[in-house]
């Protein structure tokens, strides 16, 4: 089995963000509903930790490949994961379980076993712990393609959205922004300027609003950021921090921003409404 | 005939009542330097355009005169221009502070002539120093660059005055005709009262 996945966190905490079951089941879901073959995130409390990937022999044994190192897998970007399995030996070899995190092995288990645990479950795509969900996906998945046989080469795969380089936001806003000269000031050895947000859509937006500076050029740096998202700093606007303050349609604001700079500054930007992914 | 009064005209009234489509923003800064009198220190001056980039545009700072004191020689209308392009547009000069000390300064370009309302602003600051290069003379309130004033041309090609100093004032200067100006006006009156007489007497033998 091999999709494309893309982490929306960077890794689980136990006790606070759920598991996520890939393919197969969800983690703590019982036996009842768990298939016998199937793949989930684990936080190393429930699972070794990092990509997980199962299988309950015929003797109700489980036999298990962990990909530790999904954990340093940045957020945001797209990967091709492919979990394969052959009770005889992939290749040949004595490896019955493999993971392949784009293009290569990252994982095996080489318990030799006869046979898969035999039940009539639905393998279910994609689902969080049991009791513990959050209200927006941990991960998003792509591209799903199912082979009848021990597949290992994968350089033929479909190639999923190059790795997007804008800063993710859980909702964009209709906006309009504009700055003032950026001003040196000896006081304060940086750039000062204004940044003026309209709201150009048709719909009132809740706080928290941000705007990242984007493309920021080498040298350029903004000024105690509120964070950064995929690199990009961004910029809570003060008086649209919490989620009762309201962005009305046509209304403007504007707050200061400090700069370092090398050179001449300039930025594409981003408009958000909501948490950022860091 | 008719049509070569009537162009004849036009020539007249497009002469005499027709300005220039727009003027420089001009603005006069005084300030009374007493209290730091005798003392050196920098003045610095600043214009940059923001994001999305303005229209090109500069700044003149002309007719400086510090009064018992030594300031740069910018005397006269010749003065130093900045432009509001991208990168650092500075000006930085030591001086004696005197009792006082003015100048002129006057934005032109496509900032104030084809102004764009979707572009960012051309902003101008300009600073009062001691030798640390501490700024002087002005209020801290809402001023983390310690600029003495701002003056921020927006897309409406309009000036705006953010005065920070204790005891200085940034006025802008009403455009006044130049002599040229009220000649070329003079010329055009002339033009048009000469026709209109003209026509008179020619319906006056006609009748």
């Amino acid at each position: 089995m091999a999709f494309w996945i893309q982490k929306r966190i960077l890794q689980f905490l136990p006790f606070e963000t759920p598991l996520l079951g890939i393919f197969g089941g969800q983690p703590y879901d019982g036996d009842a509903s768990y298939n016998s073959i199937g793949a989930y995130w684990s936080d190393g409390f429930t699972g070794y930790g990092g990509v997980q990937f199962d299988i309950r022999d015929t003797s109700d044994n489980w036999h298990s490949a962990n990909d530790l190192s999904w954990n340093n897998v940045p957020v945001g970007t797209w990967v091709h994961l492919a979990f394969v399995w052959d009770t005889k030996g992939i290749e040949g070899s004595t490896d019955r379980l493999r993971i392949y995190r784009d293009g290569q092995l990252v994982a095996n288990n080489s318990d030799a076993f006869n046979g898969v645990f035999s039940n009539n479950n639905a393998v279910k795509i994609l689902g969080h712990h049991a009791y513990s969900r959050f209200g927006k996906p941990t991960a998003y998945l792509d591209n799903i393609v199912i082979y009848d046989y021990a597949k290992t080469d994968f350089s033929d795969r479909f190639d999923e959205n190059p790795i997007p380089t804008s800063p993710f936001c859980e909702g964009k806003v209709s906006a309009k922004v504009t700055t003032s000269g950026f001003l040196y000031s000896r006081k304060t050895k940086t750039y000062l300027s204004t940044v003026t947000v309209k709201n150009t859509g048709s719909e009132y937006v809740n706080g928290p609003v941000s705007v990242v500076f984007d493309k920021l050029p080498a040298g350029v740096s903004l000024l105690n950021p509120s964070g950064t998202s995929l690199g990009s700093p961004y910029a809570v606007i003060p008086s649209l921090s919490a989620a009762p303050d309201v962005f009305a349609p046509n209304q403007s604001v504007s707050f200061p921003v400090q700069l370092n700079a090398t050179g001449p500054i300039k930025f594409t930007n981003t408009v958000c409404s909501g948490s950022l992914v860091p | 005939m008719k049509l070569k009064v009537f162009i004849f005209a036009l020539l007249a009234l497009a002469l005499g009542l027709v300005r220039p489509a727009a003027a420089d923003l001009v603005y006069s800064v005084n300030i009374n330097t007493s209290s730091i009198s005798n003392s050196f220190g920098a003045l610095d001056f600043t214009f940059a355009g923001g994001i999305p980039t303005p229209p090109e545009g500069s700044v003149k700072i002309f007719d400086l005169v510090t009064v018992d004191g030594l300031g740069p020689q910018l005397s006269g209308s010749g003065g130093v221009s900045l432009s509001n392009a991208p990168g650092y547009n500075n000006y930085f000069s030591p001086i004696l502070y005197g009792t006082s000390l003015s100048f002129k300064l006057s934005f032109s370009g496509q900032i104030v002539t084809s102004p764009n309302p979707g572009a960012g602003l051309s902003s101008f600051a300009f600073s009062l120093l001691d030798q640390g290069q501490n700024p002087v003379l002005v209020s801290s309130d809402n001023n983390p660059g310690g600029f003495a004033f701002t003056i921020d041309i927006g897309g409406d090609g309009q000036g705006t005055v953010t005065n920070f100093m204790t005891s200085g004032l940034v006025e802008a200067v009403v455009p006044v005709p130049e002599p040229e100006e009220y000649a070329m006006m003079l010329v055009g009156a002339a033009m048009v009262g000469f026709q209109v007489r003209r026509k008179h007497k020619v319906n006056q033998k006609i009748s």
